[in-house]
């Protein structure tokens, strides 16, 4: 048992299976005990096939274990338990009355649970609902996926070209912000039942969620003015204006507020020619996207490679990040210093493989980087015994 | 000011998006989020290149009170102006510090020691404090100084070449993914969890959130996955391991040129309802009733269903396919969030007045509660409360705040 989370002794109730497994992940490194409640056949995510692996898991039976379930299930006590069933009902009901928070996908709406009741006032319980569209309105009862939730969200809007197919962004880009904003939810109930409020069921639809991404765009002053929607960039021979292709790979420099700096080191690398005259004639927005001033940033950044341009910029106060793949963030030297990466272990894998490690830094209470996931119902005698229940208990 | 958050008092000393839309959600539930800043060094975003209203007399490059990002990111709040440049700046921070419970800032990794508020001075003023700092790479040590976006952060920490569709190469400006959810969240929940546990040891802390390793944690199992498959991961396009077929397809053109509609087909009784839907024989071919079978053609699927979607309305598509336990949805744009996705409208935006008499929309908070309600109030103008928070919060009279104003310590 790892001691001293921030979240020690909040107690989270796992039920999810799709949306915003992220949320439940995000509080166990917190230090939350989170219980993962998972049908007699395992947790839908023990077996997810991979997007890039064509083996999805590496044993079967109760070790079985995606890449899915390593990532989003590690440090997790499992409950073998067919919520289903009718004799595993009492058992259910005592690991919510257990609960602090309850992460659920609608099962227990499904199953016919009240789920206010289930957050009454002298619970100090936090019911968190993620689903795609929300509990109520006219498409609560739509069915979506992460795709979906994309498309709906209006986040696609943004990324790629005119008439051209839209295309996923991310692993799973809305489930994850739904998973952020579930942990937040449930946790700002929790905090405001233990001061003086009640509990509190939190609705998270992912498409309410997801739609942050358009922030204030809502104002037809601004969308209208904004190049970057979708509908109004057209495919250009090239790059696009704001990726450089450098020696190897491609890079993202902005100039924002920064032209004068910016002119300066041109000049010191004898690509300035001309630019300062450009500049008084033009203005600094229509010097910004002028040809000839991309021309000369394009010949710069040629020049080097991303490791070395992204020095050289950020040493005099200029914006820029390379653009990187899976492999440079697993080999990025900064984050290994920083120790930003956990060895996870678990039955079949050929070797111990890397994960994100914490995405937060707290003084007082380190994030909890979890190692291996549970076997299936490992933990459900220990919960069981905790609660005061028999150890079978309709468990399976 | 009523909510969960009630009697938190969060100073939010950082800029643009990630920090102030953290503090944002805090402050949306009660929170009294005070926005400190200066005139004479503004928030980039309260006089954005591109401000609310397109008409507004003068300069609006000039105008901070009319910044559309600051707006959306700074709602719920109050703004106290205070001069930090100034030993008499930095003394009314360190009085409001003792009061509070949370700090936040999001500028340069060292931005805190410059005002001579590191972490320990913190905690000699207040031993309870949260102090949250979301440098883009690290608080200390030699990428301390180092600058970048939400764009930059999706880009470095993998997210952009996994998006997007094979052909596609490296995708350009997207808007800024990082600053509305691994940034902001990451914030706020390790704030919530730091509050908890202040709440049982009475302990305060202190928070980093570098961007690029909090963005890094979006990646999923990609990383994973890169560890074991032959190739690095790659864009891939709609192509779903679960759901075939898994894609956009064409619908009848709204004018943009750009209509689509998302389909995802999980279960092969969904493929049974859409062929249903569909009517078209082709579809029926029977090796195509298991997933299997469709994974093997997806690419002949995909032209037969481009062909059929193209005369449909993607919303009256979406609606017809969901009708039948199809997952599906249309490629919205934020107009037809606002004017015609009744999950969304008003249920969602609010609507705020300004100050020049017109109305715009912000983003409710995301989260809905059934116990409290968000109270989304208007983003405060440049040092609107000023003098109340320094009345109401350090308790001083109005000839000292006067006096204070006169040698330019609250511009």
């Amino acid at each position: 048992m790892l001691a001293h989370g921030a979240l020690e002794g909040v107690r989270v109730l796992n039920l999810l299976d799709g949306l915003g497994a992220y949320g439940a992940r995000l509080l166990r490194g917190l230090g939350a005990d989170v219980v993962l409640v998972e049908p007699p056949r395992g947790a839908v995510y023990r077996g997810r096939p991979s997007r890039y692996v064509a083996e999805a898991i590496f044993v079967e039976g109760d070790e079985a274990a995606s890449l899915y379930f390593l990532h989003y299930c590690s440090g997790m006590r499992s409950v073998a338990l067919d919520i289903e069933s009718t004799e595993a009902r009492p058992t259910l009901e005592r690991l919510i009355e257990a609960s602090d928070i309850v992460l659920d996908n609608g099962h227990l709406a499904r199953l016919g649970f009240d789920l206010d009741a289930l957050a009454s006032a002298g619970s100090g319980r936090a019911i968190v609902s993620i689903t795609p569209f929300g509990l109520d309105g006219p498409r609560s009862h739509w069915l979506g996926s992460d795709l979906v939730c994309q498309s709906i969200s209006g986040m696609l809007s943004y990324f790629g070209y005119r008439g051209e197919r839209p295309a996923r962004f991310g692993q799973e880009a809305a489930s994850e912000m739904s998973g952020l904003a579930a942990a937040l939810g449930g946790l700002i109930a929790v905090y405001g039942a233990r001061h003086g409020g009640t509990g509190s069921v939190v609705d998270i639809a992912a498409q309410r969620v997801t739609a942050l991404v358009s922030f204030q765009m809502a104002n037809p002053s601004l969308y209208h003015q904004f190049g970057f929607v979708r509908h109004r960039r057209e495919r250009a021979p090239g790059p696009p204006p704001d990726l450089h292709e450098t020696k190897d790979g491609f890079f993202t420099w902005s100039t924002w507020r920064k032209v004068p700096e910016t002119l300066a080191i041109l000049e010191e690398h004898g690509l300035g020619e001309g630019l300062r005259e450009l500049e008084a004639e033009l203005g600094i927005s229509a010097f910004m996207t002028d040809d000839r001033a991309m021309a000369a940033a394009r010949a710069f950044a040629a020049r080097f490679t991303n490791a070395e341009l992204v020095e050289l910029l950020q040493s005099r106060g200029l914006m820029g990040l390379p653009v990187q793949d899976a492999s440079q963030v697993l080999a990025d030297p900064f984050l290994e210093r920083r120790a930003s990466f956990v060895e996870i272990e678990a039955p079949g894998l050929p070797a111990p493989l890397l994960d994100a490690g914490g995405p937060v830094r707290l003084s007082g209470t380190p994030y909890q980087a979890s190692s291996r996931p549970p076997l299936l119902g490992e933990h459900t005698a220990e919960v069981l015994a905790e609660l005061g229940l028999p150890s079978k208990g309709g468990a399976a | 000011m009523t909510g969960p958050l009630e009697g938190i008092r969060v100073l939010d000393l950082s800029w643009i998006i990630a920090g102030p839309l953290a503090a944002r959600l805090l402050g949306d539930y009660g929170a009294d989020v005070i926005k400190v800043e200066s005139r004479n060094r503004m928030d980039t975003g309260r006089a954005n290149r591109i401000p609310l209203f397109g008409d507004l007399p003068g300069d609006a490059n000039t105008n901070p009170d009319t910044g559309g990002y600051f707006h959306d990111a700074n709602a719920s709040k109050r703004s106290c102006t205070l001069n930090l440049a100034t030993e008499e700046g930095r003394a009314l921070l360190r009085d409001l510090v003792r009061v509070s419970d949370v700090t936040i800032c999001n500028l340069s990794g060292d931005q805190y020691e410059r005002w001579g508020i590191g972490y320990e001075d913190m905690r000699a003023l207040n031993p309870g404090i949260i102090m949250v700092n979301m440098p883009t790479m690290e608080s200390a040590g030699p990428r301390s100084n180092w600058r970048g976006f939400g764009d930059m952060f999706v880009g470095i920490s993998g997210l952009k070449s996994i998006s997007g569709n094979p052909e596609d190469g490296p995708l350009p400006f997207g808007h800024q993914y990082a600053d509305f959810s691994s940034n902001p969240f990451h914030g706020a929940v390790a704030i919530m969890a730091a509050l908890l546990h202040r709440d049982r040891t009475g302990e305060g802390q202190f928070i980093e959130i570098g961007q690029y390793e909090s963005t890094v944690a979006m990646l999923g199992p990609t990383l994973l996955e890169a560890q074991l498959a032959d190739e690095v991961p790659r864009q891939i396009g709609n192509r779903d391991a679960e759901a075939v077929p898994h894609n956009f397809y064409p619908c009848s053109d709204d004018g943009t040129r750009d209509a689509w509609c998302a389909i995802a087909i999980f279960e092969d009784a969904q493929w049974a309802a859409l062929v249903d839907l569909a009517n078209i024989e082709e579809l029926r071919d029977a090796r195509w009733q298991t997933s299997d079978g469709r994974r093997a053609d997806e690419a002949a699927i995909d032209a037969i269903l481009d062909r059929w979607t193209t005369g449909w309305d993607a919303l009256e598509l979406a609606e017809a396919l969901q009708a039948r336990g199809v997952p599906a949805g249309p490629y919205q744009k934020v107009p037809d969030l606002v004017h015609r996705d009744p999950s969304m409208g008003d249920r969602y935006y609010k609507t705020i007045d300004h100050p020049s008499g017109r109305e715009f929309l912000v983003h409710g908070n995301p989260l809905q509660m059934h116990a409290y309600e968000a109270d989304v109030r208007r983003a405060p103008l440049i040092g609107e409360h000023t003098f109340e928070v320094l009345t109401d919060v350090l308790q001083m009279d109005p000839d000292a705040i006067a006096d204070l104003a006169a040698r330019g310590a609250l511009d």
